[in-house]
C-alpha cells in the first residue's frame, strides 16, 4: 500500500462474501450424482433450510428479549405518570383567608393558597400551591383560579375589576366570563366557596387546577 | 510518524478515509456559498462542547438547578461566556438551519435523488425546536420556567395523543414538578442530540454517496480544487464569522446596552416560583412569531394556530421535492417559501413592537431582572446560598417582599410615596390612611405636625382623626407657635424621630445628640409641650393616644401593624386598620418584612441595633 500517493477516490469496498466450495458442494450443487444422492441431497437441503429457519427464529427471539427487557423497564417508568390518572375524588376545601380580611369593594384580590404540596418524591407542608382571586360584594364571595385557561399564564386584574392575561391578551369580564375575540377557549375558572364556612367568617375554597386549552372545564 | 500512520491504516483504513474526506474534489473550485452546511455543523459542535462543559457544573434538580447555574454564571471563571455561547448559539442554530433549508429550496436541491437530504434538514430543524424548548427550562429561573410552560400546554392540543404525551413529558398532570425537570433534561442531553447527530451523519453519508449538490452544475471556467485547504478555509472563516456574531450577542448587554446594571452574558432572572405571576413569559427570539400567531386564534380555534397552520406549512415543505418536479412547481415552492419568510418577519416585528409598548410586560421583565440581581447581592451578604435555595433568600428579603406585601395588604388604604408600593397608582380611590414613605423620619414628622398638612390626604385626611384632638392641637395650637416654640418643636421632632433609629438618619442623629437630648426633655416637660396630656413617653403620660416610646422602631412598628387597637397604640379609637397579627391576616415573618421595608432596612449593615435610651455622649454606633 503506497501511503504517499493521494487517492482521489475512496478505497474499493471489500468483495462480497462467497461461501467456500465445500459448502456449495454440501448443498448438493457439485458434480452429477445418482438419483438417490440427489434425493438425499434434496432432503439434506430441506433439513438445512429448516435448521436455518429455526436458527433465524431463535436469533430474533433472543435478540428481542435481550433488548426489549431493559427497554420495557425504561418505558414502564416513562409512562408511570399516566397511571395516576383520575386522582382521588374532588379536592378538599382549603382556608384562604377570613371574611373580615376581604375588602367589600366588589374587586378581585389575589390570595395565595397554602396546602401540602406533593412533588413526586417530596412533600412540603403548608406551602403555596397556587393562588386565587377572591371578590366580595356584600355577603357574597366569588373565587377564581388565577391561571389563564388558554395556556397557563397568570391572569392580571385591570382597573375596574375585569381580568386580562398578559401573555396573549385574553380578556375576561368582572364576572370572569370570556370577552369575545379573546384567544382563551373559556372564561376564568370559578372555584367553589364553602358557604357553610363563610357564615362562620372563614373563606374556604375548593382549590383545583383545570386542563388548559379546551372549552370544557375539566379538573386536572 | 509515517510508520505509525501506516500501521494504523493497514488495520483500520482510517488514514485513507480521512484523506478521502479532506481531499474531496470540488469541480469549479471552492466557493463561499458552499460554506452554509459547515456553518450549521459548526453551531451544532459548539452546542455539544459548551453543553458538555455546562453539564459538568449543572445539577438537574428543582432544588439545585438554579443555584448551580447561578454559580456558573456568577462565580466560575468564564462561566458567563460558556453559558452565553450556549444560549445564543442555540438561537443562531435554528436560524442557520432555516437559512440552509431556504438555500436548498432556492437552488432546487431537494430534487431527486436528494429528497432524503432535504427531509433530514427539516428533521434537524424540528429537533432544534425540541432542544430549545427543553433547554429553556433547565436554569429553572422565571423566564425559562414560564417560557417552557406554554409549549408544554400546547402539546395537549395534539390530536388523540396530546394529553397523554403532555402527561408523560412533564411527568404528571402539573407542570413544574421534579420530573418535569428530569425528563426535559434527559431529552435535552440524552436523546435529542443523538438523534440530531444521526441525522447529520446520514446526510454526510448521503452527500458522499450521491455527490454534493453543487457538483451537479459546477463552474467550468475555473479549475477544480480540493476541500482541503481551499474550501476548508472558507468554511472556517464563515464559522468564525458566526462565532464573532454570537460573541457580540453575548457581550452586547454589558458593552452596548442601555441598562447600566447589566452583567456579563445572559443574566439569570429570579428563581422560578410557580405560585407567582410572571407577566413577561416569552419564547426566545426565533420563536416569537409563533407566540404572536397564537394571539390571533381565539377560543376553540387555538388548535388551528398551534397545529394546523404550522402543520400545513411543514407538510408543504415536506412535499416540495415532489412539487418541485415541474417548473411551475418550483416557482410555487419559491413563492410559498417567500411567503413564509415574510410572515415570520412580520409576526416577529409585531411581537417585538407590542411588547415594547406593553407597560405590564416591561415592568414584569424589569422586575424579573432586578430580582435576579438581588439574588446575587443576597448571596454575597449571606456568604453563599443556603440549602433552602436561592428562592428562600428572596422570600426573606424585605427589599423584595416589602413592596409586594404592602401592595397586597396595605395599599387599599395607605399609599407609599403616592403609589401602591410596586410603582402602580390607582387614582380612583382616595387614600384612607397615611402615606407611609419615610415614616417616622424627620421630614415625615414635620409634615404631620404641620397645620397645613395634618388633615390633608398625606396624613389624617382620609381617616376619622382629621376631626380628632391631634389635628385640632396642630391646627390651632401649633399654628400659633412663636419662633422660639417652633425651634423647640424642631427639637421634639428630632428626638421623636431618633426613637425609630432609622438607617437613613443614623449619621444625622449621631451628630445631633444634644438636640435630641433636649428634645426628649421637652416632650417630657408638661410646661413646654403638652404631648404627655395624651401620649406616653418613657413611662410617663397618658394613654389617650399612641405611645411615643420607641416610636417607629422595629418593636413599635411590628406591634402597631400586629394590633393597632391595642391600648398601647390607638386602643378603642382605632379607625379601620385591621389587627394583622391578632386576626392572623399576616404571619409574624411577613409583618417583620413589612416593618423592615418601611424602615428602609434590607442590607446587612442596615440591621444594627439603635438604642432608644438617651445618652449624653455620642449616640449608638
Amino acid at each position: 500500500m503506497n501511503d504517499e500517493q493521494s487517492s482521489e477516490s475512496p478505497a474499493p469496498p471489500p468483495p462480497p462474501f462467497t461461501p467456500p466450495a465445500d459448502v456449495a458442494a454440501a448443498r448438493g450443487e457439485a458434480d452429477g450424482a445418482t438419483a438417490a444422492t440427489a434425493a438425499a441431497a434434496a432432503a439434506a437441503v430441506a433439513t438445512n433450510d429448516r435448521r436455518t429457519f429455526l436458527k433465524k427464529v431463535g436469533a430474533v427471539a433472543a435478540g428481542a428479549v435481550a433488548v426489549l427487557v431493559p427497554l420495557g423497564a425504561g418505558l414502564a417508568t416513562f409512562f408511570n405518570p399516566l397511571r395516576k390518572r383520575g386522582g382521588g375524588g374532588a379536592a378538599d376545601f382549603i382556608k384562604v383567608t377570613t371574611f373580615e380580611a376581604l375588602k367589600d369593594d366588589g374587586l378581585p384580590h389575589r390570595f395565595p393558597v397554602l396546602a401540602d404540596k406533593h412533588n413526586v418524591w417530596m412533600t412540603e407542608k403548608n406551602v403555596a400551591v397556587g393562588s386565587v382571586y377572591l371578590k366580595r360584594t356584600g355577603d357574597r364571595v366569588v373565587a377564581w383560579n388565577t391561571v389563564c385557561p388558554h395556556l397557563g399564564c397568570q391572569v392580571d386584574v385591570v382597573a375596574g375589576g375585569s381580568f386580562k392575561c398578559p401573555c396573549h391578551n385574553s380578556m375576561f369580564g368582572k364576572d370572569g366570563s370570556l370577552t369575545p375575540g379573546s384567544v382563551s377557549p373559556r372564561g376564568m375558572d370559578e372555584l367553589e366557596v364553602d358557604l357553610v364556612a363563610l357564615k362562620t367568617g372563614e373563606v374556604r375554597v375548593r382549590y383545583q387546577n383545570f386542563v388548559a386549552s379546551v372549552a370544557e372545564k375539566r379538573p386536572l | 510518524m509515517k510508520t505509525v500512520l501506516h500501521w494504523l491504516n493497514q488495520r483500520t483504513h482510517l488514514v485513507s478515509f480521512c484523506r478521502a474526506l479532506l481531499y474531496e474534489r470540488i469541480p469549479g473550485g471552492a466557493r463561499w456559498r458552499y460554506a452554509w452546511g459547515s456553518v450549521v455543523l459548526f453551531a451544532f459542535v459548539v452546542q455539544l462542547i459548551t453543553g458538555f462543559f455546562l453539564w459538568t457544573n449543572y445539577s438537574p434538580s428543582t432544588q439545585t438547578a438554579y443555584e448551580s447555574v447561578y454559580y456558573i454564571q456568577n462565580e466560575m471563571a468564564g462561566g458567563w461566556l460558556l453559558r452565553g455561547l450556549h444560549h445564543y448559539t442555540a438561537q443562531i442554530f435554528v436560524v442557520l438551519v432555516a437559512l440552509h433549508i431556504l438555500q436548498m429550496i432556492i437552488d432546487g436541491a431537494y430534487r431527486a435523488p436528494r429528497e432524503i437530504n432535504f427531509w433530514l434538514a427539516l428533521v434537524i430543524l424540528q429537533l432544534s425546536v425540541f432542544l430549545s424548548v427543553t433547554g429553556w427550562l433547565l436554569p429553572w429561573d422565571q423566564r425559562g420556567f414560564f417560557g417552557s410552560k406554554i409549549p408544554s400546554n400546547l402539546i395537549q392540543l395534539a390530536p388523540v395523543v396530546g394529553p397523554y404525551l403532555r402527561t408523560v413529558l412533564i411527568g404528571g398532570s402539573e407542570y413544574g414538578t421534579h420530573h418535569t425537570l428530569t425528563r426535559f433534561f434527559a431529552f435535552h442531553v440524552g436523546l435529542l442530540p443523538w438523534l440530531m447527530m444521526g441525522a447529520f451523519m446520514v446526510r454526510g453519508y448521503m452527500n458522499r454517496r450521491l455527490g454534493r449538490h453543487y457538483n451537479e452544475s459546477p463552474r467550468t471556467d475555473l479549475p477544480a480544487a480540493t476541500f482541503w485547504p481551499d474550501q476548508f478555509l472558507r468554511n472556517a472563516v464563515a464559522c468564525l464569522a458566526v462565532l464573532a456574531f454570537v460573541l457580540f450577542l453575548v457581550v452586547r448587554p454589558k458593552l452596548f446596552g442601555s441598562d447600566k446594571g447589566a452583567g456579563w452574558g445572559v443574566e439569570l432572572t429570579a428563581p422560578a416560583d410557580p405560585s407567582t405571576n410572571f407577566s413577561a413569559a416569552r419564547p426566545e427570539s426565533p420563536f416569537l412569531w409563533l407566540f404572536q400567531l397564537l394571539k390571533k386564534f381565539p377560543g376553540e380555534t387555538e388548535v388551528i394556530g398551534a397545529y394546523v397552520v404550522p402543520g400545513l406549512g411543514f407538510t408543504v415543505l415536506l412535499l416540495m421535492p415532489f412539487i418541485g418536479r415541474w417548473k411551475l412547481g418550483r416557482a410555487f415552492n419559491l413563492a410559498f417559501t417567500l411567503g413564509i419568510v415574510i410572515a415570520i418577519a412580520v409576526l416577529t416585528t409585531q411581537a417585538l413592537r407590542e411588547d415594547s409598548h406593553n407597560a405590564e410586560y416591561q415592568a414584569a421583565a424589569k422586575r424579573g431582572v432586578a430580582e435576579g440581581r438581588r439574588v446575587v447581592e443576597l448571596a454575597h451578604f449571606n456568604g453563599g446560598i443556603p440549602p433552602a435555595g436561592a428562592i428562600s433568600l428572596l422570600q426573606n428579603d424585605p427589599f423584595t417582599q416589602g413592596p409586594l406585601l404592602f401592595k397586597q395588604h396595605c395599599a387599599s388604604c395607605h399609599r407609599f410615596g403616592g403609589e401602591d408600593g410596586i410603582g402602580g397608582r390607582d387614582d380612583k380611590d382616595a387614600p384612607s390612611a397615611a402615606d407611609l414613605k419615610g415614616f417616622a423620619g424627620r421630614e415625615w414628622l414635620s409634615g404631620l405636625l404641620d397645620p397645613a398638612q395634618i388633615s390633608g390626604p398625606h396624613y389624617f385626611g382620609g381617616t376619622k382623626f382629621k376631626d380628632g384632638e391631634m389635628a385640632k392641637y396642630v391646627e390651632e395650637d401649633v399654628k400659633e407657635f412663636k419662633p422660639a416654640q417652633k425651634e423647640e418643636l424642631k427639637k421634639v421632632i428630632a428626638a421623636l424621630s431618633a426613637e425609630a433609629g432609622l438607617k437613613a438618619q443614623r449619621t444625622v442623629d449621631a451628630g445631633d445628640a444634644t438636640t435630641i437630648a433636649q428634645g426628649r426633655k421637652l416632650i417630657s416637660d408638661a410646661d413646654t409641650m403638652t404631648c404627655l396630656e395624651c401620649h406616653k413617653f418613657n413611662g410617663e403620660g397618658k394613654t389617650k393616644a399612641p405611645d411615643l416610646t420607641g416610636y417607629g422602631s422595629m418593636e413599635w412598628l411590628t406591634g402597631m401593624i400586629g394590633n393597632p387597637a391595642h391600648k398601647r397604640f390607638y386602643g378603642g379609637k382605632n379607625d379601620r386598620m385591621p389587627p394583622f397579627a391578632e386576626k392572623g391576616l399576616l404571619k409574624r415573618q411577613e409583618i417583620e418584612l413589612l416593618a423592615h421595608w418601611l424602615r428602609g432596612e434590607w442590607d446587612p449593615d442596615d440591621f444594627r441595633v439603635a438604642t432608644t435610651k438617651p445618652t449624653t455622649t455620642q449616640a449608638a454606633k
